[in-house]
């Protein structure tokens, strides 16, 4: 039934193999963080030099981000920090927190919702790390945080992180299965729980909304805009950005105080919404530009620049 | 007698939904109880799963009947409006 093509992002197969990715996850086990970290690099050399999209796709993002030419060594630190931060998730679900120094910037208005047990939606993006607000969370006993997340997308990698922690499996909420989605979703704010999902990719048949984004035309997903006005919920922003070594700065930002917006103005609404939350976006993407890791086309209504 | 007092519902939800979801151009005296609710909108309502939400709610309200996410109940009385109107005469008190 779906007319719309499928999103970039989708086309790319889950490029890594289950064996690995548990020999991985055994070794950083066995040999901790630092000696674990040395696989980093050859595993970044190895995307870089056997990935012409992740090539291409990080070229074309760095060079909006960073207002010149990216050579290639801008390219082999963005694939290195994403693989970092994929790493860490292994040490960050096990619990080995104490092992990283993660900050909170703007943590006042952005935990504020959860710290009152009042239901709020937190948007993120594929820059840095979903982790270590987790983390964070987790440290505040009171805050309910669920996560929305598509089983069936990158099945193989959740598994093997369900494996390593159970309460990664109890949090999160299942976007697929249709209308229920939803219902799910007002359930767990219902509760008064933080329903935590990514804001910067599209699923399924949505044909996302248009947005400005580093000087581009790009599209962003419509449903947690949908879900904002239709629940009059606030809604808060957050990214946790890797700053190298085991340091991590989770940025907190209320995008928009909680409104009921009448159905005839929602379309206006999630239009300003979106290129709202685009512009802070683009905000952080700039100042850590190293730590997007959407490694797709962004933009593909724009014209090649090459 | 049950066969009206079924179709009187089914006409009631109808109009539940479409003042709930504020639908234009849409008659509750001629809809098709078995249209599909959610899915393409030349067959069907053309919902989406915020309607649902909203539905669900504006179900409650009025019926004190729950939809609660991931039971099957839920599932098959999202199919039309029959079957949301059986669900509604199964579970009202």
């Amino acid at each position: 039934m779906q007319m719309t093509p499928a999103p970039a992002w989708k086309l790319q197969r889950e490029r890594s193999r289950p064996w690995l990715v548990r020999l991985i996850v055994w070794f950083a086990q066995h040999s901790g963080r630092n000696t674990a970290r040395l696989l980093l690099w050859p595993i970044s050399a190895y995307f870089q030099l056997t990935s012409p999209s992740v090539r291409q796709a990080s070229r074309s993002f760095l060079e909006r981000a960073l207002g010149r030419r990216p050579r290639w060594t801008d390219t082999f630190k963005q694939i290195h920090s994403f693989a970092a931060c994929v790493l860490d998730r292994v040490f960050l679900l096990t619990g080995r927190d104490q092992d990283f120094d993660i900050r909170v910037s703007g943590g006042g208005s952005g935990l504020h919702y959860a710290g009152a047990g009042q239901a709020a939606i937190l948007l993120t993006a594929h820059l840095g790390s979903f982790d270590v607000l987790r983390v964070v969370f987790k440290g505040r006993r009171k805050i309910k945080l669920r996560v929305v997340m598509d089983r069936q997308q990158g099945r193989m990698i959740t598994d093997v992180m369900a494996g390593l922690n159970p309460d990664f499996d109890a949090e999160i909420i299942d976007a697929g299965g249709g209308p229920q989605l939803v219902l799910r979703l007002h359930e767990a704010l219902q509760n008064g729980c933080v329903v935590g999902m990514m804001a910067d990719r599209i699923v399924g048949d949505d044909p996302g909304i248009a947005v400005d984004f580093l000087g581009g035309r790009a599209r962003l997903p419509s449903g947690p805009w949908k879900l904002a006005a239709a629940l009059g919920l606030p809604v808060v922003i957050c990214f946790g950005v890797y700053e190298g070594g085991n340091r991590y700065t989770l940025h907190f930002e209320t995008l928009l105080p909680a409104r009921p917006v009448p159905r005839a103005e929602r379309a206006d609404y999630a239009l300003a919404a979106a290129q709202a939350y685009a512009t802070r976006l683009e905000f952080y993407a700039r100042a850590a530009p190293y730590n997007w890791f959407n490694f797709f086309d962004f933009w593909p209504d724009e014209p090649a620049r090459d | 007698m049950m066969m009206a007092g079924a179709q009187a519902l089914e006409h009631e939800l109808a109009e539940l939904l479409i003042s709930a979801l504020n639908i234009e151009g849409r008659d509750a005296s001629s809809i098709d109880p078995d249209a599909p609710l959610f899915g393409a909108h030349d067959v069907g309502w053309g919902l989406d799963s915020i309607d649902a939400l909203e539905v669900a709610l504006a179900v409650q309200q009025k019926y004190g009947v729950e939809l609660r996410a991931d039971e099957e109940a839920t599932r098959r009385a999202f199919t039309s409006v029959r079957t949301l109107a059986e669900h509604v005469a199964t579970h009202r008190h």
